[in-house]
């Protein structure tokens, strides 16, 4: 599956460090799952994330392969949604596919602003 | 943070007025000096390789540096430029502190972070109020032993490395110690302290954290504490956790050829180097002196050609401005002695073949006893400056734990015998050259002809 290979090597590595815990294969997650529309389109919850600022900040902290499958994965969507189809059922996102990859970079961002803040306020460390 | 850099091995000499800081603290402790009662440096070695030392100075300033027995000259051929990379790009987030973190938390502790590199050693110094220190090592050892060297902080960071590459390739003078030593060594030395411009696209992550892998290992690092506690600063040792690995250094192996960079400036950079000593050779303090008495940058008077060998020889042979000084650097296996003339495009082939017959001339007959003892004073003086100043002590308790004991160098200096300078220098005069020349060269004969 060209469109996520890449995705999913690099969300094993962020998992060995800890960085993120689990996919939509646990819980409230899980249940919740096979309801959504989005996995008919092969994309990823990540996906569908929407654009600010810092969202758009921590796409540029994507490597590069892992943004370029997120871009694929959405053009291929829009496609599918405006001809009103979706993908057969063999290529629907499974539910253990779907890695959490773009949000660490988000809680990073935030992170760093916040920490800008807090220093500009006075809030020292 | 400042990103400076040292290109031979030498002392900060701008530093002329000794310093002396009253410190409330030792009060009584100055009236004790007095009486030459210094403190003595304390040294330990850790199971883990690092060699930890302090001494204490009885300054307010705190000083903790981290050395590392790494430079330009352990990069292999695809790395080159790592060590500039890293030099540039130290103040990047580490895994404890962001980039932001680490500016702001070292400006509210008042403290001081540089990191110079030469071609063998590279020093992360802390400069901090001493109440201070500890919070500031923790920074320090994020930054030695934590790096993150994140793709798109080093992306960000490319322009910095480019803008010091476009302030470098202005000046000749610089460019010409690189070149000198690329036209003397076949390997590691020869590698410049600035990242070469084809090798920029390359300097990325995972390059850099590799080059770190290898060469940045606790058997490499020293830490120098002055105004630090011995034991406060084997504690804080505990924070600097690097890869344990060991490290082989390539023997650098001297050849001789000519460098030569042609371009239009009218102010031509010749250098001229044979072989010299490492810092252990016993002939180390006499390549020193031989290079204080040819006229070094050393033992120069402001504003003035001055009155050394060179001034009064092959400087006469200058219808326009220009200078010729000697240089001496002593590494760790090997070093390098030569000469440096500047001059305008029509007097440079005269300079360099003045420079010739001034040089056998010295070989054949040597320095007079008169000439021997000046440079000797003008050495002792340097040293002396340098060991006054923080910054040339670490340097100086880098290249030699012996080497910073003011009364012990300066005995050594006064024991150096003429024999030993003057075979030094017949020596220098027969054994191969390499050359290096940046600018007009139209005058400039090969270093074949010139020879003769």
């Amino acid at each position: 599956m060209a469109q996520l290979k890449a995705t999913l090597a690099f969300a094993r590595k962020l998992a060995e460090t800890g960085v993120i815990k689990g996919t939509a294969t646990q819980g409230l997650n899980k249940a919740l799952f096979p309801l959504s529309k989005y996995l008919k389109y092969g994309l990823l919850s990540d996906d569908l994330i929407k654009e600010n600022d810092t969202v758009r900040e921590a796409l540029r902290r994507l490597p590069g392969d892992v943004f370029q499958e997120r871009q694929y994965r959405l053009a291929r969507a829009i496609n599918l949604s405006s001809g009103k189809s979706v993908l057969p059922e063999a290529e629907w996102t499974k539910p253990e596919q779907d890695v959490s990859y773009l949000k660490p970079f988000i809680e990073q961002v935030v992170n760093e602003q916040n920490e800008r803040d807090d220093w500009n306020a006075g809030r020292l460390q | 943070m400042m990103s400076s850099l040292s290109l031979r091995a030498r002392s900060n000499l701008l530093s002329a007025m000794p310093k002396r800081f009253a410190s409330s603290l030792s009060a009584s402790k100055m009236q004790e000096s007095n009486k030459q009662n210094k403190e003595s440096i304390k040294m330990t070695k850790l199971d883990n390789g690092i060699l930890v030392a302090s001494l204490e100075n009885s300054s307010p300033i705190s000083r903790v540096a981290a050395v590392l027995n790494t430079g330009s000259r352990d990069e292999s051929h695809a790395e080159q430029g790592s060590s500039h990379a890293l030099r540039v790009f130290s103040n990047l987030a580490t895994r404890n502190f962001s980039s932001f973190g680490i500016t702001r938390n070292l400006d509210q502790i008042g403290a001081q972070l540089s990191i110079s590199s030469t071609r063998e050693n590279t020093t992360y110094l802390l400069e901090s109020v001493r109440n201070n220190i500890s919070r500031g090592v923790d920074i320090l050892s994020e930054i030695v032993s934590r790096p993150e060297l994140r793709h798109w902080e080093i992306d960000d960071a490319k322009s910095r490395l480019e803008f010091e590459l476009e302030v470098y390739e202005q000046q000749p003078e610089l460019k010409i110690v690189d070149m000198i030593h690329k036209a003397s060594f076949k390997n590691s030395l020869s590698n410049s302290i600035y990242a070469p411009r084809f090798n920029v696209p390359n300097l990325k992550s995972e390059l850099l954290s590799g080059f770190r892998q290898k060469n940045f290992t606790s058997n490499r690092l020293t830490l120098i504490g002055l105004g630090v506690d011995h034991d406060d600063l084997i504690r804080f040792a505990d924070q600097f956790r690097l890869s344990t690995a060991s490290s082989t250094r390539q023997a650098a192996r001297f050849i001789s050829s000519e460098l030569r960079e042609e371009n239009l400036d009218d102010l031509v950079h010749v250098a001229i180097a044979a072989e010299g000593v490492g810092q252990s050779n016993k002939e180390a303090l006499a390549s020193a002196v031989a290079s204080h008495a040819f006229g070094s940058v050393y033992n120069r008077i402001k504003y003035s050609n001055g009155a050394s060998r060179l001034s009064r020889s092959v400087l006469q042979l200058a219808k326009e401005s220009a200078g010729v000084t000697s240089f001496n650097v002593n590494y760790s296996d090997t070093g390098l002695f030569g000469f440096h003339l500047i001059g305008s495009t029509n007097d440079i082939g005269n300079l360099a073949k003045g420079l010739y017959q001034e040089l056998s001339k010295v070989a054949t007959s040597g320095f007079s006893n008169e000439e021997i003892n000046r440079a000797k004073n003008s050495l002792k003086t340097s040293l002396a400056n340098s060991l006054d100043s923080s910054q040339g002590f670490i340097e100086a308790f880098t290249k030699g734990h012996d080497h910073v004991n003011v009364e012990e160098v300066l005995k050594s200096v006064d024991a150096v015998q003429s024999n030993d300078v003057n075979a030094f220098v017949k020596r220098v005069a027969s054994s191969k050259h390499s050359l290096a020349a940046i600018g007009n060269l139209s005058e400039l004969p090969r270093l074949e002809e010139l020879r003769v």
